[in-house]
């Protein structure tokens, strides 16, 4: 069975980036925190890579356990909202000024969101996931991920247009 | 806003650094390997047979005790009144059992002579702190050069032995000089003696540099190599000093006469006497 790990670094190949970005979105941009949870978040999915279920999507398994790994390094660490997000965000985007801008603005409200609104659009805007894949990770349907995606949308639109007059 | 989630849909993607990505790497391959080693000495693994279990707890006792054998057999702060000492001159022995090829013995011996004799120096730096101490390292002292000079000729013996054709010259060159560096060593060895005004082992040190320089290796009447007979004697003496030391073990003076008597009535020789025999019987 221990065999088995030897097959884990395609897989960590294929999602190092992803996981890193989930991060990145997630801790204010804050790069070596982000690369220190992908790391940690690595090394534990290896370590406990025999449990794996193979008739699982190995995207979702992951994602778990970064959900998992976060939500237990904000309750040790607390959780430290970036003093300029906007500032370190413009580091990693080719968008025009305006559009800079009012990306950081967008993300200032999500992460103000009730979190699991704000994690539906993080996971269906920032890691760019399928309703399917977010339904898996979250363990809801389908149909259900959809709906809530669409209720968030909906209420950020109304949290920026009200912001904006 | 209206192009909302177009907006959303352009956030940047952004990628891991090719140095974390390294060093995560590094961490996943430690863990992997590790893993794998785990595996072998897994003994939980092992039910097919009962008797793998006490493979695997010899295979790890093998382990530790091969790498403490090696750190004896290599190291030379191992020197006489260690605990590691037996082991390391045990090793010795197998080394010198196992070599089969009479050159390779001869260069193994030359190694543990000099070993021996470096170990003596060691010992002679030693500062004698009590008189039981000091009495002690002057027996291994005098024993250290008893057993180099069995060494020196278990070395003379082997070259006695070798068949021509054995670059018997260039060894006897090579062994000359090693025994130039045995009198270097047994200068030093002196040197402390002197200083300490240790009489015994001084002596013990001239005795062993006479012999040394003595040693004279040259073509007797057969096939190999002989010794002269002056050599014989002193090994004689030599043999009655190391009987308590850890040296290979040596043809005796006495077995080497026996021997020199054996070749001077080779077959060779006594069909040439038995001929001339014959040849005087018919002119008879």
């Amino acid at each position: 069975m221990r065999k088995n790990r030897d097959n884990f670094l395609p897989y960590y190949n294929q999602y190092k980036d992803k996981i890193y970005n989930y991060f990145l979105y997630r801790v204010g941009f804050d790069k070596p925190l982000a690369e220190d949870l992908s790391s940690e978040v690595f090394i534990k999915a290896l370590k406990s890579f025999d449990d794996f279920d193979k008739t699982k999507k190995f995207q979702s398994w992951i994602y778990m356990i970064a959900h998992n790994h976060l939500v237990n390094h904000y309750k040790i660490s607390g959780r430290v909202v970036p003093i300029e997000p906007l500032e370190n965000f413009l580091h990693y985007t080719d968008s025009s000024a305006e559009e800079k801008y009012e990306l950081a603005r967008v993300l200032k409200i999500i992460d103000a969101m009730e979190s699991s609104e704000s994690e539906i659009l993080r996971y269906k805007f920032i890691d760019q996931l399928s309703n399917d894949e977010i339904a898996e990770i979250l363990e809801k349907e389908e149909g259900a991920v959809r709906t809530q995606i669409s209720r968030s949308l909906v209420k950020l639109r109304e949290i920026l247009n009200s912001n904006s007059k | 806003m209206e192009n909302l989630e177009k907006l959303l849909s352009e956030l940047p993607q952004n990628k891991l650094s090719r140095q974390a990505d390294l060093k995560i790497k590094f961490k996943l391959y430690k863990i992997i390997i590790l893993n794998n080693l785990a595996s072998i000495f897994d003994f939980s693994n092992l039910r097919i047979f009962s008797t793998n279990k006490a493979l695997g707890v010899a295979a790890v006792i093998l382990l530790i005790c091969g790498t403490t054998s090696v750190y004896a057999y290599a190291s030379n702060d191992i020197l006489p009144g260690s605990q590691l000492y037996p082991v390391k001159i045990a090793l010795e022995k197998i080394e010198q059992k196992i070599t089969t090829n009479n050159t390779a013995k001869i260069a193994n011996l030359e190694k543990f002579s000099e070993r021996r004799l470096n170990e003596a120096v060691v010992l002679s730096q030693k500062k004698q702190e009590s008189e039981k101490e000091g009495q002690k390292i002057n027996e291994d002292i005098k024993k250290n050069i008893a057993t180099e000079l069995s060494n020196h000729e278990a070395v003379a013996n082997h070259i006695n032995n070798l068949e021509e054709g054995n670059n018997v010259e260039a060894l006897i060159t090579e062994t000359k000089k090693n025994d130039q560096a045995e009198i270097n060593y047994l200068d030093k060895i002196g040197e402390y003696a002197a200083s300490n005004k240790n009489q015994e082992i001084l002596d013990k040190v001239n005795e062993a540099k006479d012999k040394i320089k003595k040693q004279e290796y040259k073509r007797g009447n057969g096939n190999g190599w002989k010794k002269d007979e002056q050599l014989n004697e002193g090994v004689s003496k030599q043999d009655k000093i190391s009987e308590d030391n850890a040296a290979p073990a040596i043809s005796t003076s006495t077995e080497i006469i026996e021997a020199n008597r054996n070749e001077s009535s080779t077959p060779e020789i006594r069909s040439d006497r038995e001929r001339r025999r014959e040849r005087d019987n018919e002119d008879r």
